[in-house]
Parts: structure tokens; sequence; C-alpha cells
């Protein structure tokens, strides 16, 4: 089991420093800080074994979260507990999971720090706490900070890499790191901020307190937040297409009341066939789109009326917000009996806070909880998704020595009442590229030379469109290298988009048959579910 | 204001003045604390030097400690830290913890575990003599978490209390067997833990589970935590079922846990459902939609940070060697992205090896020929080296494989090229005479290799085929002059490989001097003995005249064989057992990575079958017999030196045989006589020269 934990920061300073048993001495840190941490460059596994001694880290932000092992640990139970340590300190000390910890956040409250840590690992062993309210019960004092801007995804960890390489001086100033971070990591923040405005609410650690106590209105709001993610291949093909959706609930309740849904996906539309055009020029341009876009319009309206009749009761439901009134009746039971089976049959993948009972999503495919705090994540599920967002296609040809031709054309593919808004494409250009002419028919576009893209950007868009962006990208004249030029024709970086999307669940997933039960005061609840969507890695091969 | 501004070195002697100053002219308890706060900050730095310091610590928690409670942690954290080098005054602070344990034991459950802890934490005799009634007294405590604390408060001191007392080990083990039966499940598992862990590090005790206690804690895991789940899930590996029954519900109360948010759960579940289906007949039949079950799993493990995908990927690979049918993975699932960290692309890459059948042939080489074009170069050959064993591997779609592989050659780009030279040699050898293409494309391009290895492969490829390529006497020729310089393994396979060419175009003129040049070399000027041995023999060889000379020199090799498995059964069990734990990562026995641990093995029982999981059930029969074929890559991390040195061994190896068994395959008389002769011809010449 767990023997000993550290905590580093970038350059490889020990922070925290816990021995839990014997066997382990104090110096181990130094040899995880001479093999790992000196070796940034190449990590090949989160483990690393010598002798019998074990480390095995994770990285967060600009720290190293270590644990040290002598036998055969668990490494399930290393990793998720320092991973859950992690959301702990950043609930504790910055009241938002989705703010990164810098080591001032660490130094200024080693003391709760340590605290924490021998409230969580007793003699090595991971014991249950609850990362809501812990803080509520330390000793020790706690100074709050603000932490780093946050990165959702892992793709971010390659621009940590960077960030790490501008400068160890800016380690201590948290601020200057911040604005230095931030124009490296411009790049995919925009979508990530709005996503974190939309989470802020839930990380705020100080309202969390469990609302047992009385309240006027009793109320739960579900939100469903879809991060999708696309792989598709140079020729249109999707190679891989999913979301990962996760439904965050914010309740608040006069004792604890049992509440379930059912996850059930609207009747699964088939959009048109992804095929690409001919990669000659003219075939690509005259190819028949505009009968493209009148079959899905067709498509669309079908689709709006089966939700209007799956929904039935809700007149709201073309809203952004489908308020969903508790209406119960013995019919909606059966109807909802032959369609759960087809939806559990779909949503497989999935998996649920510890308050949501397991058996009952098992066997009748009921998601039923009884909510543990204020706000909490329900569930998290994955599905794969046939209708995308957006298409892009995109053709690149060489025109003379050292010229590029690029046409890309977007196309949205959602119905015309849904909008998508902070929509951005970054279109890799070869390495050394000069300068890029480039016109667009819409949105605004620019090559950015730093980042060897041409970058297009939407303030909003609006489904059924078809935008283009032509652009000659000019790149320098370097004949004598001939494995540069190569490297550029036969790799490059796809194409990799960003979006969000209120009101819109890409995989189709509906929240529906939300009951609260409350057997002793039996009283009415507000309910709300709101959807949106958001691209996590939206990338198309070129 | 924070803490942070504290975190330098600080001399332990200036601290210490700082006290003194303190003493003279007392100010508030805050400054007191804030040295006590620079005290820690070089405790946790790493700084020693303030051992020196400690009974001025004990002095401020006798002072400050009944009020203040983070002095009092403080205090507790350095005695926890450094009771070794200062024994005396830990032993006067005793007093203070047990006081501090009693005082709170009702009042402030918190407080009273972290006095438990600390005293059980600090090893001497006589905090163990203190420790043992207050143990049982807080077995009896009302409470659950006091209870829990005293659990593993016994695993804590259970090592030392042996040298100490061991009189009293039975009493201990007395109590932890009571916490077994609570209640409260929290302190049950806290007890397995405990048990396990004191089991763990003796031989003399062994943990079992009997089979209500272990109904009884499953069904009551729905109503735990998390970290209280995961205990349970681990200790039910001491339960051994003695009827197919008792295994059956357990697995399907188990099963639930397989989409747990936590990925501890998730990993445990499925290592407790692996190792009861081996107490079951036939599990696929009783539980049908098993491999979907443990397929959602993992896809829901591979949403995870890259360090727990990383883990759920090897464990993955431990499943796909040994029971591909429990699983029912969807390929797509593993296909890398741009930005992967190279570890998890690594291992897709492994795993994308291991699912590929007939079936999606054609869907894997798409995406591997992908790879194959990225800049990373270290991916490109992985990438390529994994499209040529998969031609080795499955042998209906080798010519779409090596299709692939001739796309790829047609690029000219060197470390392709390289990689390709390597595993063109495996490729040959198992398909004999089918491929002669990619020759003709790597000899054109020969010029490129410029790797060690590659060129390795390129020579024995001459040599081995050099009747049938044209360009091969003037190749080998040129690689001999630079022959001084190569590395030892290219000089050894050249001069074999000229060897070889000599013994199959004995006439060639060209050749024949070069047999010469060459050994001349090797025997005069060459310092490494290995390679001087080797010349030296094959000059012995030459000179000896034997009739049938190319049987040693140009053995027919055996065909390449894949079914040569990976993990030895023994193993494979073992390793069942150890999923989501760290040696599970290194796909090796316990004993070889951790040597003081005592390996897990399977309990005999009247219920224990040992079916056949390897092969994966699909529809289409065809590819029954392929999915099962087992992996031979050399691209993780561990294997990859062993694995090259393997075949490097088999190679030396197989020589070695034939030299015995060569009755089999006699060439005609002629072609024999022919051979010493022109052989001996050139012993004679050399042999005046000397």
């Amino acid at each position: 089991m767990i023997a000993a934990f550290f905590i580093f920061n970038r350059k490889g300073e020990v922070l925290i420093s816990r021995i839990f048993r014997e066997g382990v001495r104090r110096n181990v840190s130094e040899v995880f800080r001479i093999q790992v941490i000196s070796k940034l460059s190449d990590i090949k596994s989160p483990v690393l074994t010598l002798g019998s001694t074990s480390f095995l880290h994770i990285r967060h932000g600009p720290l190293w979260f270590v644990a040290v092992t002598r036998d055969n640990a668990d490494a399930s139970v290393v990793l998720e507990f320092l991973y859950n340590f992690v959301e702990t300190l950043q609930i504790t000390f910055l009241n938002d999971r989705n703010r990164v910890l810098t080591d001032v956040d660490v130094m200024n409250n080693f003391l709760a720090t340590y605290e924490i840590l021998d409230r969580i690992i007793n003699y090595g062993y991971v014991q249950d706490w609850d990362k809501n309210t812990l803080q509520h019960t330390l000793r020790s004092g706690i100074v709050k900070g603000k932490g780093l801007k946050p990165k959702v995804s892992h793709k971010m960890k390659t621009e940590t890499h960077k960030v790490s390489n501008a400068g160890a001086e800016l380690i201590r100033n948290g601020t200057m790191l911040l604005s230095r971070a931030n124009s490296t990591m411009k790049r995919k923040s925009s979508m990530l901020v709005s996503s974190s405005n939309r989470l802020n609410s839930f990380g705020n650690g100080s309202q969390q307190k469990l609302s047992l106590s009385r309240s006027k209105k009793s109320k739960i709001s579900l939100s469903v937040h879809e991060d999708v993610n696309l792989l598709m291949s140079h020729d249109g093909a999707i190679i891989r297409a999913f979301v990962e959706g996760s439904i965050h609930a914010d309740t608040d309740f006069t004792n604890s009341p049992i509440c379930s849904f059912r996850l059930i996906k609207r009747k699964n539309k088939v959009v048109g066939k992804y095929r690409k055009p001919n990669n000659e020029d003219a075939a690509f341009l005259s190819d028949g789109y505009d009968n493209i876009i009148d079959s899905d319009e067709e498509e669309q309206t079908e689709e709006d009326d089966t939700e209007i009749s799956t929904i039935g009761e809700q007149s709201e439901n073309k809203d952004d917000y489908d308020t969903v009134e508790a209406e119960f009746n013995a019919d909606g039971r059966i109807s909802e009996h032959e369609t759960s089976s087809g939806a559990k049959g779909m949503l497989k993948d999935c998996n649920f806070n510890n308050c949501v009972s397991l058996q009952d999503f098992d066997i009748e495919g009921i998601i039923r909880f009884t909510p543990v705090s204020a706000q909490f994540e329900v569930m998290k599920y994955r599905t794969d998704i046939t209708n995308l967002p957006f298409m892009v296609y995109s053709n690149i040809a060489s025109v003379g020595a050292n010229k590029f031709k690029y046409v890309v054309r977007l196309k949205s593919h959602y119905s015309k009442n849904n909008i998508a808004t902070d929509v951005s494409l970054k279109i890799p250009t070869p390495p050394n590229s000069l300068d890029a002419e480039i016109t667009v028919d819409m949105g605004k576009a620019k090559f950015l030379a730093a980042e060897g893209c041409v970058e297009w950007k939407f303030k909003k868009a609006i489904g059924q469109r078809i935008c283009q962006l032509t652009a000659t990208v000019c790149t320098s004249d370097i004949t004598t290298n001939d494995g540069t030029r190569n490297s550029w024709r036969n790799s490059k970086p796809p194409i990799s988009m960003q979006f969000n999307m209120g009101g819109f669940s890409t995989s189709g997933y509906r929240v529906m048959y939300l009951k609260v039960e409350e057997p002793v005061l039996k009283y009415s609840t507000v309910k709300t579910v709101e959807y949106s969507s958001s691209a996590k890695s939206y990338e198309i091969r070129i | 204001m924070g803490d942070a501004k504290l975190y330098t070195r600080v001399k332990a002697s200036d601290i210490l003045t700082e006290l003194r100053n303190y003493e003279k002219k007392p100010r508030s308890g805050v400054y007191q604390k804030t040295i006590l706060k620079k005290i820690i900050v070089n405790l946790s730095i790493g700084d020693n030097e303030v051992i020196i310091l400690a009974s001025d610590v004990v002095r401020i928690l006798f002072n400050m400690g009944y009020e203040d409670l983070e002095v009092k942690n403080m205090c507790y954290l350095y005695l926890i830290t450094y009771w070794k080098h200062c024994p005396k005054e830990a032993i006067s602070a005793l007093r203070f913890m047990v006081e501090d344990y009693k005082r709170n034991s009702d009042t402030s459950v918190i407080d009273a575990c972290a006095a438990l802890k600390t005293i059980a934490s600090i090893q001497l005799k006589a905090y163990i003599d203190a420790l043992t009634p207050l143990l049982e007294d807080a077995f009896n405590d009302s409470n659950a978490s006091i209870r829990r604390t005293a659990a593993y408060c016994v695993a804590m001191i259970f090592k030392s209390n042996e040298v100490e007392n061991p009189g009293s080990s039975p009493k201990l083990l007395q109590m932890l067997n009571d916490a077994l039966v609570d209640d409260d499940l929290d302190v049950v598992a806290a007890a397995l833990n405990s048990l396990g862990d004191i089991t763990l590090n003796t031989d003399k005790l062994k943990l079992s589970t009997d089979k209500e206690h272990a109904l009884k804690l499953t069904e009551g895991m729905a109503s735990c935590q998390e970290w209280c789940q995961v205990s349970i899930l681990n200790a039910l590996l001491t339960f051994v079922p003695q009827d197919h029954k008792i295994a059956a519900d357990l697995i399907d109360l188990i099963l639930p846990y397989l989409q747990s948010d936590n990925s501890s759960i998730a990993l445990n579940a499925l290592k407790v459902i692996v190792y009861f289906s081996y107490y079951i007949n036939n599990v696929l039949d009783v539980f049908p939609s098993l491999p979907q079950s443990i397929s959602a799993a993992i896809s829901n493990l591979m949403l995870r940070p890259p360090e727990v995908q990383f883990l759920a990927m090897r464990n993955v690979i431990l499943l796909l060697l040994d029971k591909p049918a429990l699983l029912d993975l969807d390929i797509r699932m593993f296909f890398c992205q741009y930005d992967d960290l190279l570890y998890i692309k690594d291992t897709k890459l492994e795993i994308i090896f291991l699912l590929a059948n007939e079936g999606n042939m054609d869907l894997v080489l798409t995406e591997l020929q992908e790879y194959a074009m990225e800049i990373d170069i270290q991916m490109v050959r992985k990438s390529i080296r994994a499209i040529g064993n998969l031609a080795v591997k499955i042998e209906p779609t080798s010519e779409k494989c090596v299709s692939v592989l001739a796309d790829l050659l047609s690029e000219s780009i060197p470390y392709v090229i390289e990689e390709i030279a390597i595993i063109t040699r495996d490729i040959l050898r198992k398909y004999p005479g089918t491929f002669d293409y990619l020759i003709d494309m790597l000899v054109d391009r020969v010029s490129l290799i410029k790797e060690s290895d590659a060129k390795t492969s390129i020579i024995w490829i001459l040599g081995e085929y050099s009747s049938s390529i044209s360009k091969s006497v003037t190749l080998l020729k040129q690689f001999s002059e630079t022959f001084v310089e190569e590395s030892t393994e290219t000089q050894l396979t050249l001069l074999t490989a000229i060897m070889k060419a000599h013994t199959c175009q004995p006439y060639n003129k060209e050749l024949h001097a070069l047999v010469e040049d060459i050994l001349e070399v090797t025997i005069v000027d060459i310092d490494n003995p290995d390679l001087r041995e080797r010349g030296l023999f094959y000059w012995r060889l030459l000179s000896s005249g034997l009739p049938n000379i190319i049987d040693i020199i140009k053995p027919r090799l055996p065909t390449l064989k894949n079914d040569q498995a990976a993990l030895p059964n023994h193993m494979r069990e073992e390793l069942d057992l150890c999923m989501g734990s760290i040696a599970s990562i290194y796909l090796r026995p316990v004993k070889q990575v951790f040597r003081h641990c005592k390996p897990r093995t399977l309990s005999d029982s009247p219920a224990l079958v040992r079916q056949d999981l390897s092969n994966s059930r699909l529809s289409n029969p065809l590819y029954n017999n392929r999915r099962s074929t087992l992996y031979r890559s050399r691209s993780s991390t561990l294997s990859s030196n062993s694995g090259s040195f393997r075949s490097r061994m088999a190679f030396t190896s197989q020589r070695v045989n034939d030299l015995t068994i060569n009755e089999n395959n006699q060439p005609s008389p002629a072609e024999n006589n022919s051979e010493s002769h022109g052989l001996s011809g050139i012993m004679r010449k050399l042999s005046l020269k000397k």
C-alpha cells in the first residue's frame, strides 16, 4: 500500500512529504526528482519501479503528486486516490474543482494538506471521506486561493510542457504564470473558459452544505453536458465519433427524497452519408451540397415531429430549457418500459455517482438516487454518435513550388433553431509557412504564424449553413532539406475544431420521467433540465 | 496572507536562536506558532537539521497543544517523523497523547483518532505498551471511526509488537477478528485491510473468508462508500468457493460494480469476477453477457485520465493474452488520438495488434498506415513493426499487410525503410518465396539504410537470398568496405552472409575474393574475440573439406511459428489475481518485480476449473483460431530488450541444432564436391599467406 506521499513543484522541490510506513527513506524524493522530473521530456510510464520501490505519479498543472509503494500495491487504488486527493484540495483551497492548483496554494495551506492526508490515509490504506464537507472539520486554517485557469482535457498536457519551458522564474508568481499560460493555452481555451463558467456554479464549496435544513422551495435542476469527440479520416470516413456526457444535479430539498429519471434517446435520425467529394477541385466545389441540405431539412422536420410526440405533454421543449413537470400516469409507465429496454440497450457505457443505485439501473434502467449534496455529478456516460453537428470538408493542393491552396468547407448539420457559439477551426499550415491569403464567406480568419495554422472563427454559427474558406499559403523556399517537405506531405496535424452549443444534446439522449419522491412531506418540486454540448476533441485529418 | 512565505530553508540554529529570544521576552503565542511552522516547512523540504529541536517541540506541545489544535497537529507530525532520532523526547510526549485521546474519545472523534494514530505510529516500547489498553478501549467504543482507526493501529504496531512483547500478539489478532463481524462495514473493511496486511508479511498466518461472511460482505457493499467497497472486493479474493453456485451468485452481485465511477472499484470488480470465473464451469454459458459488461467497463475506463487509461490498457492486454473470450471490445476505442501521450499511444498500438483479425484488418491497416506517416519517429517505427508482425501473425491477410508496407517503402523515407528492412526478415522467413518483390524494393533503397539493426537485417537477407538477388555480391562488397566500423552484431551477420553467399555461388570470382578479404580482416585485424572465433570457425570449416558444408553454413531454416505462449500458464493465473496492481503494469510475476512479496495463487477447491477461455466467441468461426494466436511484439519497454535478445538466441540455437540434424536434407553429391573444392582452394591460399 501507499508507503509515502510527496508533492513536488515544477522545479522538483518537495512541498509536502509524508511517510506512512517503515522501509521508505526520506531521500526517496531525490530519486524521483532525478529519475522522473528531470527527464520531463520522455516519461515512459506513470509508474517507475526501482528495486522494489515504485513511484506512481500524476501531474496537475505545475505540481507532481507522487505516491511511493514498497510492495505490489493496487495501482488502481493509488491512482484513483491521487486524483481524488487533488480534487479534494481543489475544492478545499480553491472552492472550484475546475481551477488548477499552484504551488502557492499548497504552500499556503501546507498544514491543511497534511491534515487532509492524515484524514484520508490510514497506514497506507485509503479510507472514505467526503470531498465537499471535509474542509468544515479541518483543524487547520485554510487560505483560499485562485489557482490557475482550468484545463479540462488531457490534450493540454502538451501545452503545459511548453509552459514549463517558458521559464522557471515564473513559478513563484502565480499571476504572471497565468498570463503566460494563457497565451500558450489560448489555442484551446476558448471553449474551456466558457465551460468553466458553466461549471463554476458547481464548484462553490462554501455553499456545499447538505441542505437538510429548511428551504422554501424544493427544486432540482439537471444539467446535461456533452463533450463531443470526433476523429474523421481525410476522406470523410468517421473513424471515431462519440460523446462523453455528464449530468450534474443542483438540488435544493427538504429531507432527502428519492429522485429518479431515465435517459431516453430520441428517434435516431440518419444524417446524410459522409462522402468526401473527389479530389479534383472542380468536382469538389460543384458537388451536390444543395441536395444534401434539402434532404437534411426534411429529416430535421421529421425529427422535430417525433420529438414532440415523444415528449408529449411538454410544449416548451423547443426552448433551450426543457421544463419538465412531474406528470406521471399509468400509461407513461407502460410506454416507458418499452422504450427503456431500447434505451438501456443503447446506453451501456456509463458510470454513476455513489449515491445512484446500480442495481436499479441494471435491472430497470432507471437512474435512482438520493442527493448526497447540493451539487454533484449524477452520472457520466459515453455513447457513439452518428449525427455530427459539424462537417468539415477540406482539400489541400500544392500549386507551384512553394504554394498550397486550401479549400475548407464547414457545414453545420443541426436544425436552424440551434446556434453554436465560439466556433473556431484551426487549420494547420506547413511548418515553414510565411503568409496566407485568405478569403472567407462568413466568420473571420487569420493566419497565425507562431502556431502554424489558420484560425477561422465564428461568434455564432446558425444551423444548416455552409461556409467556405479558401486560402493560398506561401511557404519559404526550403529546397535543400527535402525531409521537411516530405514530412509535411505525409503527416499533418488534423484540423481541430471548437464549439459550444446550448440547448443541444449531440447524442440525442434526453432526460425523461424525472421524478422526486418524498414519502413524508409530499411536496411538489420545481424541475429543470438544461442541455449543452461542446467540442472536446473534434478533429479531422487532412 | 498564507504560509507560502515561510517556505525557505532556515538553519536549525537560527530557529533555535529565535526560540531563545522568545523565551527572554515572551510575546504572543502566534510568534511561537510561526516558529513551529518554520520547523515543519523544513521537515517537508527534507532538511533534517531540525531534529535538534525535538525538546523544544515537545515543550511547545505541552504549552500550547491543549488550546491550539494546529500546534498540536504540527507537533504530532514532527514526532511521527523524527521519533527514531529523539526517543527520549518522544517518550516524554506520550503522556500528552494518551491524555489527548482520553479527553477527546467522547467529545471529538477526529482528535481522538489522530491521537490514537500518532501513538501507533511511534513504535517505541513505551508507546506500544501504552497503546494496547487504549486499543481494547477503542474497539469497544460506540463510534465507528474510532473502531476503524483502532483496526488500522493493530496492523501498524503488529510487527514491532512481535519483537517487544510477543505474548500479546494473539490478543491483538483476536480483537481484529472480532472486528470482522462488526455491525459497521467500514470497520469490517478496515479490519480486513489490517489483517490482509499482517498476513501478507508473515508466512505463519493466513486470512480466509467463509461463505456466509463473503456473501454478507458482498451484499452489504451496496451501502458502503467507495473505498470501503474497494477493501471488500480485495478481501473477496481470500474466499475460496467450494461449489459453482456460490461463485456464480457472487459474480452476479459484483457485476454492477463494473460500472462504478471509481476506476479502482471497476478494476477490482473485474479482478474478482475473473477470480471467481475460475470456479465456475463454462462461465460464459452462465453469464452470456459478461464480455459485454466487461467491455463496457473498459470503455468507461478509457475516458479517464491518461494514467488510469494506461493501467486499464495494461490489464486489457493481460486479458487479451489470457482470456480473450471475456472481452468483446471495439477496436476503434483504441485508435490513437493525435495528442495522446507517448506511453498511451504505445499501449494502444499493442492492443490494436492483439485485437486485429481477418475481419477488421482493413480498418486496422488504414489506421496503422496513418500512424506510419506521423512525425514522431518512434511511433512510425512501432506501427510499421506492428504491420509486419500482423503479416506474420495472420496468414490470410498477409498480402494486404505486405502491400501496405510496399506502399510505405515507395516513399523513400529513411527510417521507414530501415524499419521495414527489419521486419522483412521475418516476413520472408514465414512466407518463403511469396513476397520477393519486397526484396527488390529494399535493395533499390539500400543506400538509405544507416541504422545498425536495419543493416543487419538487410545483410542477412542478402546472404540468405543471395542467389536470387542480382546485385547481392556488389552490395555485400559495399557493406564489407566499412566492415571495421560496424557494430559487432552487423559484423557477425555480414561475415555469415558472405559465407552463405559463397556456399551458394562457389564459382563467383568476386565472392571468392570477398571471402578471402573478410576472413583475413576478422582473423588478423579484429580484436573482438567473438568475431575472431567466428572467423576462425568458418576458416576451419572451409578447410575441413566436409562434403555437406552448405548444411552447416546455410541450413534450411525452420519456418517461423507464432504460437509460443507469451505468458506461461501459472504466471497468467498469478497475474489474474493481481489485476490493477503494479505487477499487472509490467505483466511480470510478483516475485520478479517485488522480491519480498508473497505471490498469490489460486487455491484448490472442488469447484476449481481451469477452462480454456483463450478463444474469443465471435460469430464468425473463421476468426476463432486467429484471435488466440499469441502476441510477440517487442514494443513494451520492459520486454523489449529481452524480446530481441530471445530472438537472437533463437537464431543461434537454430544453427547449433542444425549442425546435428543435417542428414535430413542432403544436397546432391555433385554440388557438394564443387563446394568443397572451391572452399578448400581459398583455405589453402589463406594458410599459405599465414
